[in-house]
């Protein structure tokens, strides 16, 4: 059996490793744009330089000797031939396949800004775009950062605490707004402004003000205000990398469709990870997930389901989220911004904990089950809430829904006996 | 294999189990030597008695599952499920990002709360002589015997 892989990320290097322990003879070729292994997730690590890209690499030592995986890095597949089962590549490579996975991920999405595109304004989602910015950053000079996303907030701390002066624009009206609501979220503004981030929420950038050599001047706001810009970095939003599939008839909407086996809508083709579009565990909609562990998890059930043996997506969700803000951690499970519009019930519980701090727990509930949660500033257990959130598993209000804190503990840690 | 095997109806919360486990990874494997970096920083036990509904206590351990949730949600290839069975955690390849915390269904991937930002979960005392928590159980709710996992949960007898 032949296998071809496109994608060098979370989800084809899961995919690879599922086959291989199934199909020990089988012809495993992957082929990635990237020059290396690296963990995206690692960017702004990279970016300020606190990592090396070596450093970066997720997998185990000597993993494609270990699994036999013929990997060819920095060479793109250009096109699919459906009906031959081959694809081309741009170093001119040629390979013929039984089952195709198509694992490319996503890009940056430019929001359309007058003045935005041009110098100085980089995407943040490969390894180009990190050390892009790092070559740039010893100017000195302001960075401007479009998007207070996980990906914004994390790089916009990281280069702040190497003294970096960072400006952070936001349309909603606080940072993180797919994982925090109105409470954590002012809290999570007030962190990155005391770490000395020039924070701008429910704002947006309206246009790029660049000099006669093209150079950025200034990043203009709706607002009126004008953050003096020599850099700019944008991570509002992501697009799937969809445009081999859709080339050849393959079924894409933001993504391409798969279903609980991974399989689009052509027989010998699956897809997986960011690129993809399948159905929630948790809200029952079809709908991307931007997440390591859900890209990890859709390439482990294509990987198996490729080599003949059976697996399903039916516990996969994208809606979770950890994150360390300026040194406080936050875990946001469920669709958090949903919950007014589905009237659950929200808890709040504030406290601070041992070791003296501040932390936040909030619960969403619908009555006998859990909904979504965010834990700020104490995340221990919150693999026990996302399992009792995923499984949609009946808890008795009060085992959940305590009035006091230590009683929703003992309710959560009971789900835990197992 | 050696295999864990825990028995929760002996247990009687007596946390013998975390005090050994934070005792042997302190600082000189004293238990002075975990508040050696401040009690805001003290090192935490990689095993935790938890309460349930009705009051009772039951320990609450790393399973090193056989399709470990850790594992798969680890972005930086620091957590491995290794050949014997263990899942283990390479410090230096941890960027504490946390998704394992956010993943393990039992809550034993914690955030170490000490110095450096990084995991940490039962290391099942690879470089010890014995399993500390196993050793400090005075009532056979935790034992060492063979089998085919890493560790069996809630064997009863
Ligand atoms: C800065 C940053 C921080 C993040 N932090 C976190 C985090 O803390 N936790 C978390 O869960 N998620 C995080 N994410 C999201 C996470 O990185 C993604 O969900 C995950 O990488 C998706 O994996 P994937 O395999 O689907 O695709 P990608 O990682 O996007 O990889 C796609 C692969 O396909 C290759 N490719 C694309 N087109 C072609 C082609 N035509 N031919 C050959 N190869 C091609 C690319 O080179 C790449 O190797 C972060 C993302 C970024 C950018
Ligand atoms: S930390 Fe949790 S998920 Fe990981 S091996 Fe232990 S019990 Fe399993
Ligand atoms: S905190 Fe460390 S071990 Fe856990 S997922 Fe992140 S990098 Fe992996
Ligand atoms: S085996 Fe060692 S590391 Fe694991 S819980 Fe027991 S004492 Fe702690």
């Amino acid at each position: 059996m032949n296998y071809v892989i496109i994608g060098g990320s979370a989800a084809s290097t899961a995919a690879a490793r599922e086959i291989r322990q199934r199909d020990p003879g089988g012809r495993i070729r992957l082929f990635t744009r990237d020059p290396a292994f690296y963990s995206r997730c690692q960017l702004h690590l990279l970016a300020s330089g606190h990592r090396q890209v070596a450093q970066a690499n997720f997998l185990p030592h000597a993993w494609a000797e270990r699994f036999r995986i013929e990997v060819f890095h920095d060479d793109a597949v250009t096109g699919i031939d459906t009906g031959q089962q081959r694809v081309r590549t741009s170093a001119g490579r040629e390979a013929a396949y039984d089952r195709l996975l198509i694992a490319t991920g996503a890009r940056t999405a430019l929001p359309p800004v007058a003045g935005l595109a041009g110098s100085r304004t980089f995407g943040f989602r490969d390894l180009a775009d990190a050390e892009a910015l790092r070559a740039a950053l010893p100017g000195g000079g302001r960075l401007v950062i479009i998007g207070a996303g996980l990906v914004g907030c994390e790089l916009a701390a990281e280069l702040a605490r190497d003294g970096h002066r960072v400006s952070l624009v936001e349309m909603a009206p606080h940072p993180l707004p797919l994982q925090l609501e109105a409470e954590t979220g002012a809290l999570a503004a007030s962190l990155l402004s005391a770490a000395g981030i020039d924070l701008h929420c429910q704002d947006r950038v309206a246009r790029v003000e660049r000099d006669a050599a093209g150079l950025p001047v200034a990043v203009h706001l709706a607002s009126g205000t004008a953050l003096p810009a020599d850099l700019m970095v944008v991570a509002a939003g992501v697009k799937a990398n969809t445009e081999l599939a859709t080339g050849v008839g393959i079924t894409t909407n933001r993504g391409i469709l798969i279903d609980r086996q991974c399989r689009t809508n052509l027989p010998a083709i699956f897809a997986a990870g960011d690129v993809t579009e399948s159905e929630d565990v948790i809200v029952h909609q079809i709908m991307p997930s931007a997440i390591w562990p859900a890209a990890v998890r859709q390439g482990q059930v294509a990987g198996a389901v490729m080599a003949g043996d059976t697996d399903s997506l039916a516990r996969n969700t994208g809606l979770r989220a950890s994150v360390s803000l300026c040194g406080t951690s936050v875990v946001a499970i469920g669709p958090v911004n949903q919950a007014t519009a589905d009237h659950w019930t929200k808890r709040v519980y504030r406290y601070r904990n041992s070791r003296g701090h501040r932390c936040v727990k909030i619960f969403f509930t619908d009555g006998c089950r859990l909904k979504a949660a965010i834990l700020w500033g104490e995340i221990t257990n919150a693999g026990v809430y996302g399992e009792a959130i995923i499984n949609g598993r009946d808890i008795h209000d009060e085992q959940i829904v305590m009035p006091d804190l230590d009683g929703a503990r003992r309710g959560i840690a009971e789900l835990s006996i197992r | 294999m050696k295999t864990k095997i825990i028995d929760r109806s002996r247990c009687v919360g007596c946390k013998n189990c975390e005090l050994a486990c934070i005792v042997a990874h302190s600082p000189g494997g004293q238990l002075a030597g975990a508040y050696a970096a401040g009690i805001d920083k003290a090192v935490r036990a990689r095993t935790k008695l938890e309460v349930d509904g009705d009051g009772k206590r039951f320990p609450q351990f790393c399973r090193h599952c056989a399709h470990p949730a850790c594992v798969d949600a680890c972005m930086s290839g620091a957590l491995e499920k290794r050949a014997d069975g263990l899942v283990i955690c390479d410090p230096d390849r941890c960027v504490g990002c946390y998704m394992c915390v956010m993943s393990c269904p039992y809550g034993n991937a914690r955030p170490s709360m000490g110095e450096a930002q990084i995991m940490i979960k039962c290391d099942a005392c690879t470089d010890r002589a014995c399993m500390a928590c196993v050793a400090a159980c005075p009532t056979g709710c935790l034992k060492v015997g063979e089998g085919t996992e890493a560790v069996v949960y809630n064997v009863v007898g």
